[in-house]
């Protein structure tokens, strides 16, 4: 997975970028990812979120829960809904999501690595 | 009384209503037309879009299921289904390209509730102890 520079991206993905860089730690409750047609399309129906969290630190009944100004916050400034995909580190290591749509990390907050 | 709830067990009798799963008109017509051949199936309606209530042929109880289409469903999906559809038996992910990701048999201890793909779950349907 390799990342790409800011002046690659759609602008809509690059305000994504933009919205969820200025949030506070708290507020973003895992590694983000963008994937699908918001990375190159100008126009997407919608903006493809993948969230990674660490269920050791985030309760997985939770999470959609926590997730929900993040997401509220990026579809108020880019007019798009957002499909939010979370999954656990677990569920991550053990489908590679990330790699099969070949998602983009935008944030990185995980403190422990996938096992 | 609202459209939903006059549906008949043909499913094509149906609304093309809204929910906030995203899920597309099309992938509920393809699942209202395979429990429509489904030989275990005798009548379904459906509700809120996208909540099916199943009666099978004798001597198996009547199930409600949940008919989502994630890329992949995790437990925290699940979990938000679970609160946004309290009374659901069964949480059934559409889609050739979807996954059902999180550990179905964990998830089963803890709440009670099946998860699975189609076409499992279109298996399970001919098993009188499921549900």
């Amino acid at each position: 997975m390799t990342r790409r520079s800011d002046d690659t991206y759609s602008r809509v993905a690059a305000k994504v970028i933009d919205i969820i860089s200025s949030l506070p730690p708290e507020a973003v409750i895992g590694d983000v990812f963008l994937f699908g047609s918001a990375l190159s399309k100008e126009e997407p129906a919608d903006i493809d979120i993948l969230l990674i969290i660490d269920e050791l630190s985030i309760t997985p009944s939770t999470a959609y829960c926590k997730a929900e100004p993040m997401t509220l916050l990026i579809e108020a400034a880019t007019g798009k809904p957002v499909d939010l995909t979370i999954l656990t580190n677990t569920e991550e290591a053990n489908s590679q999501f990330s790699e099969t749509v070949n998602a983009h990390r935008i944030l990185k907050r995980l403190l422990s690595p996938p096992h | 009384m609202s459209l939903d709830s006059q549906l008949d067990w043909t499913g094509f009798f149906m609304s093309n209503g809204e929910n906030s799963w995203g899920v597309g008109y099309s992938e509920i017509m393809f699942f209202s037309q395979v429990l429509h051949s489904h030989t275990a199936v005798a009548s379904f309606t459906r509700s809120k879009d996208i909540v099916f209530d199943i009666v099978r042929l004798a001597n198996t109880s009547p199930l409600r299921v949940l008919l989502l289409s994630e890329y992949r469903l995790g437990e925290s999906a699940a979990y938000k289904a679970l609160q946004d559809f309290s009374d659901i038996q069964v949480i059934v992910n559409n889609g050739n390209w979807n996954a059902v990701v999180l550990n179905k048999i964990d998830f089963k201890k803890q709440t009670g509730i099946h998860v699975m793909e189609v076409r499992n779950f279109l298996g399970a349907l001919n098993d009188p102890a499921f549900g």
